[in-house]
């Protein structure tokens, strides 16, 4: 049966590990450069290359979900071979493990290699910036290959439920992003108690400083002397804001120093509820711990529905 | 080697259809005493019939005792049957002439008549079956 | 020894019953044809046979064992699905060895040797031999593991008349060489009545008829004569179907005795004649509700 999977896949396996390889290429050449660059006004450019292989980071999973995942079982419904597969000496429990076997293998091989070194080449620019709030926490660490495994489970699932491919494929991406985001949205910042953290309020039009401590910002606001809300990260602009308190404009009649004064004078100060830094592959391992786990919970299912519903 | 065909239409059963092959051959001389039939293996091959028909046809050639099966061997004929032409059974043959005869003077036409020798003679052949 | 048996087996789908109480018993060696019109739960049949659907209720058996239960039992059933599914970007040689890897016994001299004879180039891809080829290729892998049972779904189907003879005499040559159990769904009943000696009729989703063709054929005679109400003949002659004309009745039974009534004339059947008989329903059984079964 080994061989039949592997016969069966190994156009994706070829193309997978060739675009690993060609991407580890570019990033283990391109670091230096980069690294030199993170310190100097070049950094923009710098980052436009880093959002692109990020992009394609994110894509990954959905990718192996969509693509080895949702086929794996339609099509064989689709074209009848499961009747050929299914009816020689080898039980479907098998011949679905071996199946899973080898796409999450090379799943967990191409995406770990993808993420962690695009991880390390990230680095000089996550001290800058940050990697574990949402924008980038998912392009990094282990969590891509649980996203992976779990996408390709749940186009499998999905496959064998639709019996068709191509309903399947979209069924898998849609699902699969709808997952990761919701996750990310009403999970993730729950896993573990937000620290709050009170700090001055930067500058006068700027919302508590980007995050120089690389946190992931979760909600913040500006609060005055005596508690009361002078600003939250919806209700507008902070300048303006702080101007009415002030009675000052928000053109170049006031100076930056009037600014300064007037959130001296109110007592003007950023109450923020973040993750810090330092919890990155905290948050990486219970991501990585829940993906895998929901993962596991559908590969029962898959199993149950391929050995009692699918033929 | 003979070659077997089978004619579904003809209303003779398939294995019956194997042993006047046999028999015909026989009497043709294209079958002689101790050529080897062709195998059951070998028959299914060319004719598309069920194993269990030839096993028939050669169970009933050996009752009648035109061949024998040596195991490990095959199936091998046991009798000629070249010696018997038909003028031989000159005896049968004015029987018959008397009987159609009589038929015509009954007032059978030609159809009726080989309707009645052919039902008689299946009845008779399924008779010794049973 | 019996190769597959049932028992009240029936297969629902959603409302719709494909197969509804069937009772089956087939003795191992023989080659049975399965036969029935389009619907009649003749795929249902063979596909829980070889255990790619469960039954609904009741129960089947192939080769004594609950098909598909395992290892085992998978290795000593041989299938063709109708279409013959082949994987169509791999070729003849990889076909090959995917019966030697996804099966414990495995007879390589068997298969290759077929695929040599019938022709078949082993560098081609299956997606693109002809329908002929395909089948042979399927009915190959399937034969390759030496199976006690084998099971074909209208394998002839789509074959051109040399085609189909040719598949016929290999089958049939397997047959003699190691006597495995045949069953082979079939519309073409020419095809049944040369290579079959057992018979399964089947009809909306009902065995009407289970038996070896010689008895079948030999218990059921068609009686004409003059116009006159069937109650009049004994019991242990089971009216099948009936037809008046004005003058004239004809009626199809089932007896094990002899007729002995004198004002019918008595004549044998034909199986393709037998087989309609019992593929559609008679008013009788319209009216009566119940079907006619024959299992012998």
């Amino acid at each position: 049966m080994t061989w039949l999977a592997w016969r069966q896949f190994r156009v994706q396996a070829a193309l997978a590990v060739a675009s690993t390889i060609a991407v580890s290429v570019v990033l283990l050449v391109t670091r230096t450069h980069v690294a030199q660059l993170a310190d100097s006004d070049e950094l923009s450019s710098g980052y436009k290359s880093l959002q692109l292989l990020g992009t394609a980071l994110i894509g990954v999973p959905a990718f192996i979900g969509a693509f080895w995942g949702a086929p794996l079982v339609a099509r064989e419904l689709e074209a009848g071979t499961h009747r050929l597969a299914w009816t020689q000496s080898v039980t479907r429990r098998r011949w679905l493990a071996t199946k899973l076997a080898i796409a999450g293998a090379i799943a967990v091989v191409v995406t770990g290699v993808f993420s962690l070194i695009f991880t390390w080449w990230s680095l000089p620019f996550d001290r800058l910036g940050n990697r574990i709030g949402t924008a980038n926490f998912g392009q990094r660490g282990i969590a891509p290959i649980a996203y992976a495994l779990f996408a390709l489970i749940l186009g499998t699932l999905l496959g064998t439920v639709i019996r068709r491919t191509l309903p399947a494929m979209a069924a898998t991406l849609a699902g699969f992003f709808v997952v990761r985001y919701t996750f990310q949205l009403l999970v993730r910042p729950r896993v573990l108690s937000p620290i709050t953290v009170t700090r001055p309020t930067n500058t006068f039009g700027e919302q508590g400083g980007s995050a120089a401590d690389g946190a992931w910002v979760l909600s913040a606001k500006s609060l005055d002397w005596a508690g009361r809300l002078v600003h939250d990260e919806y209700s507008g602009e902070v300048g303006r804001a702080m101007a009415q308190a002030c009675g000052l404009t928000m053109d170049s009649d006031s100076t930056q120093a009037d600014r300064i004064a007037c959130v001296n004078r109110l007592g003007i100060h950023d109450v923020v509820t973040i993750h810090p830094a330092s919890r990155f592959w905290t948050l990486q391992g219970w991501e990585t711990a829940s993906f895998l786990a929901l993962a596991a919970l559908l590969a029962v299912v898959c199993f149950w529905w391929v050995r009692h519903r699918a033929a | 080697m003979i070659e077997f065909h089978i004619d579904p239409r003809s209303g003779v059963a398939p294995y019956r259809q194997l042993v006047q092959q046999v028999r015909q051959a026989l009497r043709l001389g294209l079958l002689r005493e101790g050529d080897q039939l062709p195998t059951v293996k070998d028959v299914v091959a060319q004719v598309a019939i069920n194993p269990n028909t030839v096993l028939k046809a050669y169970r009933e050639l050996e009752h009648e005792g035109l061949a024998a099966g040596r195991p490990g061997l095959g199936t091998f004929v046991t009798r000629s049957l070249a010696g018997s032409s038909l003028a031989a059974h000159k005896g049968l043959r004015t029987d018959l002439a008397r009987w159609l005869t009589k038929a015509r003077r009954a007032g059978l036409d030609d159809d009726s008549i080989a309707a009645l020798f052919e039902s008689t003679f299946r009845d008779s052949v399924n008779e010794d079956i049973a | 020894m019996i190769a597959i048996t049932a028992e009240n087996l029936g297969k629902r789908y959603g409302q719709r019953w494909a197969l509804r109480h069937c009772a089956l018993s087939v003795p191992a060696g023989r080659v049975v044809g399965l036969v029935g019109a389009n619907g009649a739960g003749k795929t249902t049949l063979l596909h829980l046979g070889v255990g790619l659907l469960d039954a609904t209720e009741g129960s089947i058996t192939a080769l004594g064992d609950r098909p598909g239960a395992d290892t085992d039992q998978l290795a000593r059933v041989g299938f063709v699905a109708q279409d013959a599914p082949v994987y169509p970007t791999l070729t003849v040689a990889d076909h090959l060895r995917l019966g030697q890897r996804l099966n414990r016994h495995w007879d390589r001299d068997l298969a290759a040797g077929r695929i040599e004879r019938l022709g078949l180039p082993l560098g081609q891809r299956a997606g693109k031999v002809s329908g002929g080829q395909r089948a042979q290729l399927a009915l190959t892998i399937a034969m390759g593991k030496r199976p006690e049972l084998l099971l074909l779904d209208e394998p002839v189907s789509s074959l051109d008349p040399l085609a189909r003879r040719e598949f016929l005499q290999d089958l049939m040559e397997v047959v003699a060489e190691y006597g495995p159990t045949v069953v082979l769904s079939s519309h073409l009943l020419s095809d049944v009545e040369r290579v079959c000696d057992h018979l399964i009729v089947l009809a909306d989703g009902h065995v009407r008829l289970d038996g070896a063709v010689d008895e079948l054929l030999s218990t059921h005679k068609l009686l004409t004569g003059p116009r006159r109400a069937t109650s009049s003949l004994p019991r242990d002659q089971r009216v099948i179907r009936v037809s008046h004309t004005d003058r004239q009745t004809t009626v199809l039974v089932h007896t094990t005795k002899p007729i002995l009534d004198p004002r019918w004339s008595v004549s044998d059947i034909g199986l393709e004649e037998l087989v309609l008989a019992y593929m559609s329903p008679t008013p009788r059984d319209r009216q009566t509700g119940e079907l006619a079964a024959v299992h012998s």
